[in-house]
């Protein structure tokens, strides 16, 4: 072609263009504030990560607490055993409470309005008996049945001429301790778990935020605004102004949630926080991870939203950028142990921001895997940066039609 | 000034404009006009360097225009564009500041073209709630609010009352009065007339005709004239085709449409009018300019 021309070669801007990103970037993101919609999906994914943080302690229901019926016979058959009265091993804070009544009659009659939640009474065979409405408790069954073993066992015991002294003693052996061969300081599945919730928050605001980039784009498109806007700002400046402005609302966004996240872990499960030494680290290398990774997929979001003329075909042009952030993702949460695939996961530059902050909480991350795994990210970022600006400035004035890939990248005639 | 210079571009097979040329220099308001699909809107986009050319060039002030030169030219695109679910006097400001106006001054010029387009009241209001003529005030305010050294405008006056013409033809003139170059199109070839100092005919990709008004319609007008003599004259104007250097256009009772094929010829149409009877009228005819476009566009 023998373009002698004034335009589409862009000539060496001014300094003065180069800061206009700024303006751009600040435009996205006081439009957005002040969208309804942005306010409402920040703050129901907040009130989502504090359900989740504070909801399930709630729904059990705190420490075990349960209250038996006894009859005056059946009254010493629960007292905890041992001379210090500790509980017998794993039944630690499970409580329970004996309500004495005067007889077995009494005592089901409480059973059945549910008053208790079991009684205890003597049984057929001279053995105590539990009795429960329609069922009992599993925690509670397995308190009672010890408690009610070692009693029997100690009046026995007692009964053979063995020295009071001398059962306590025996009763306060400690139980064997266990010693792992390969200790981890880490809960594997509270770390998987934690890993899939990072993975998660990724998706989502990755997902809401590229499309809110592809929709500023193809807005103003279809609006044509984008006329004038091009006659004074380099389109360079447009997309890395929009990328910016949606990156920092993104991250803000990303940081609240992961911020309160860890605040309301660390109120509402101080021994799991303990428990999990690396989390801030991890959460950190999120968030870092967060930043590359939205780099790398927003300029994508805004070529799909260049090459859609109308809102109506974002849809279309969508899909191929939605496919690369949905597989990644699902491969995240399927692969849920550690292994070669998943480490092969936590390098692949679109899954790593979702599985190497997971490697870095487990603890089975060296230090300095996930420096290797950002920098890959930074290299794919530097490529689909390219391809996106290509595709991003050949589409941008060529309204009226959705164009495919080959269309957008060939240079426009 | 503003030099476009031997500008073809072709879309496809179809040449859109074959070697366009024109100017307009600081302060004067050029009209721009042809059919549709002549190659205005193309000639306009390829100044504000929104498409690009095929050949030729364009220069403002003895150079090739960039981006950070072109910012300060005004623009009204001819598909009309704005946020519309954004502010008025946000929206103007933002586009003053892109095109490198700091923000106090973007505020000032937003509040005064507001206030002179009548839209101060509204400033806060989003623009899709204005009716469709406000929004293209607005469009007009995008155009204007960088305090632009040149204007191009395409179809500035479409959509508008004859009142808001009136404003918006008023502060076209300040522009220009203040030094501004003006190039607008438009199909009210009456307005054109009233308005711009200079006008370029585009027709199928050429420019057929350009310069002042009068200087068009004079050389258009070239030696045809009207005769109108009084309707009791005996014999009345039977005796005109057999003047010498006369060719008779047409005749309509007392009125006759004649070309001189030789330039005294007219004196000697006149004496014998006289001669005969009463002469209410003996005048060059000048075309409007629909006629000479009508004429040129064919």
């Amino acid at each position: 072609m023998t373009a002698t021309t004034t335009a589409a070669t862009p000539a060496a801007p001014g300094a003065d263009l180069r800061g206009l990103w700024r303006l751009v970037a600040r435009r996205e993101v006081s439009v957005r504030l002040r969208d309804k919609g942005f306010v409402v999906s920040t703050v129901l994914l907040l009130l989502i990560v504090l359900a989740s943080m504070f909801l399930p302690p709630l729904l059990a229901g705190g420490p075990d607490r349960y209250e038996v019926a006894v009859t005056a016979r059946t009254a010493p058959l629960l007292a905890a055993p041992g001379a210090d009265g500790g509980a017998a091993a794993g039944t630690e804070g499970t409580v329970v409470v004996a309500r004495e009544v005067a007889d077995a009659a009494a005592a089901e009659a409480l059973v059945r309005d549910g008053a208790v939640d079991a009684a205890l009474l003597p049984g057929a065979s001279a053995r105590a008996e539990i009795v429960g409405g329609t069922s009992v408790p599993q925690g509670l069954l397995e308190v009672l049945t010890e408690r009610v073993a070692a009693q029997q066992l100690v009046s026995g015991l007692v009964e053979a001429g063995v020295p009071p002294q001398r059962v306590g003693e025996l009763l306060a052996t400690p139980p064997p301790a266990t010693r792992l061969l390969d200790p981890d300081a880490v809960d594997p599945v509270t770390a998987m778990l934690l890993g899939i919730a990072f993975a998660v928050l990724f998706f989502q605001v990755v997902l809401i935020f590229g499309f809110s980039i592809a929709q500023s784009v193809v807005q103003e498109k279809q609006t044509r605004v984008i006329e004038l806007l091009v006659t004074a700002v380099p389109v360079r400046q447009l997309l890395v102004g929009k990328i910016v402005g949606n990156g920092l609302l993104a991250f803000g966004q990303m940081a609240l949630l992961v911020g309160v996240g860890l605040a309301g872990f660390a109120l509402s499960d101080r021994e799991a926080l303990a428990s999990l030494p690396s989390l801030p680290l991890a959460a950190g290398w999120f968030l870092v991870f967060f930043v590359f990774g939205f780099a790398m997929l927003s300029c994508l979001w805004a070529a799909a939203g260049a090459m859609a003329s109308r809102l109506e075909d974002l849809q279309s042009t969508a899909t191929p950028v939605q496919f690369l952030v949905m597989i990644p993702f699902f491969a995240a949460v399927f692969v849920r142990d550690p292994g070669p695939v998943l480490t092969a996961l936590s390098y692949v530059p679109l899954s790593s921001p979702l599985v190497m902050p997971r490697r870095v909480l487990a603890g089975d991350a060296a230090v300095w895997e996930p420096f290797a795994a950002l920098a890959l990210i930074v290299v794919t970022a530097l490529v689909l940066v390219v391809v996106a600006r290509r595709l991003y400035e050949n589409s941008l004035l060529q309204t009226g039609r959705t164009l495919g890939f080959r269309a957008a990248w060939r240079r426009p005639v | 000034m503003l030099i476009v210079d031997g500008v073809s571009r072709r879309f496809g097979d179809r040449v859109a404009l074959d070697a366009v040329s024109l100017s307009v220099p600081e302060g004067r308001m050029v009209g721009f006009v042809g059919a549709n699909g002549a190659g205005k809107t193309t000639t306009m986009r390829i100044v504000l360097g929104v498409l690009a050319q095929d050949s030729g060039t364009v220069t403002w002030r003895g150079r090739v225009p960039d981006l950070a030169v072109r910012r300060r030219f005004g623009y009204m695109p001819e598909e009309r564009g704005l946020y519309p679910k954004a502010q008025l006097a946000e929206q103007l400001v933002y586009l003053a500041r892109l095109h490198g106006l700091d923000r106090a001054a973007a505020q000032r010029r937003t509040a005064d073209l507001l206030e002179r387009l009548g839209l101060a009241a509204r400033a806060k209001e989003h623009l899709e709630s204005l009716s469709l003529g406000n929004q293209q005030r607005v469009q007009i305010a995008a155009a204007l609010v960088h305090d632009p050294e040149l204007l191009v405008l395409d179809e500035p006056f479409s959509g508008l009352d004859p009142l808001a013409v009136d404003a918006m033809a008023q502060l076209l003139r300040e522009r220009a009065a203040a030094g501004v170059g003006v190039l607008f199109s438009s199909h009210q070839l009456d307005l054109v007339d009233r308005l711009c100092d200079e006008l370029v005919v585009l027709h199928a990709g050429r420019v057929v005709a350009a310069g002042e008004p009068q200087e068009l319609r004079r050389a258009g007008a070239g030696s045809r004239y009207r005769l109108e003599i009084g309707p009791e004259v005996p014999g009345g104007l039977a005796w005109l085709p057999a003047v010498p250097g006369v060719r008779v256009l047409h005749v309509d009772g007392p009125v006759a449409v004649l070309e001189l094929t030789e330039p005294r010829a007219g004196q000697e149409v006149l004496a014998r009018a006289l001669r005969n009877g009463e002469v209410r009228a003996f005048s060059p005819v000048v075309p409007t300019l629909s006629e000479l476009f009508s004429e040129v566009a064919r």
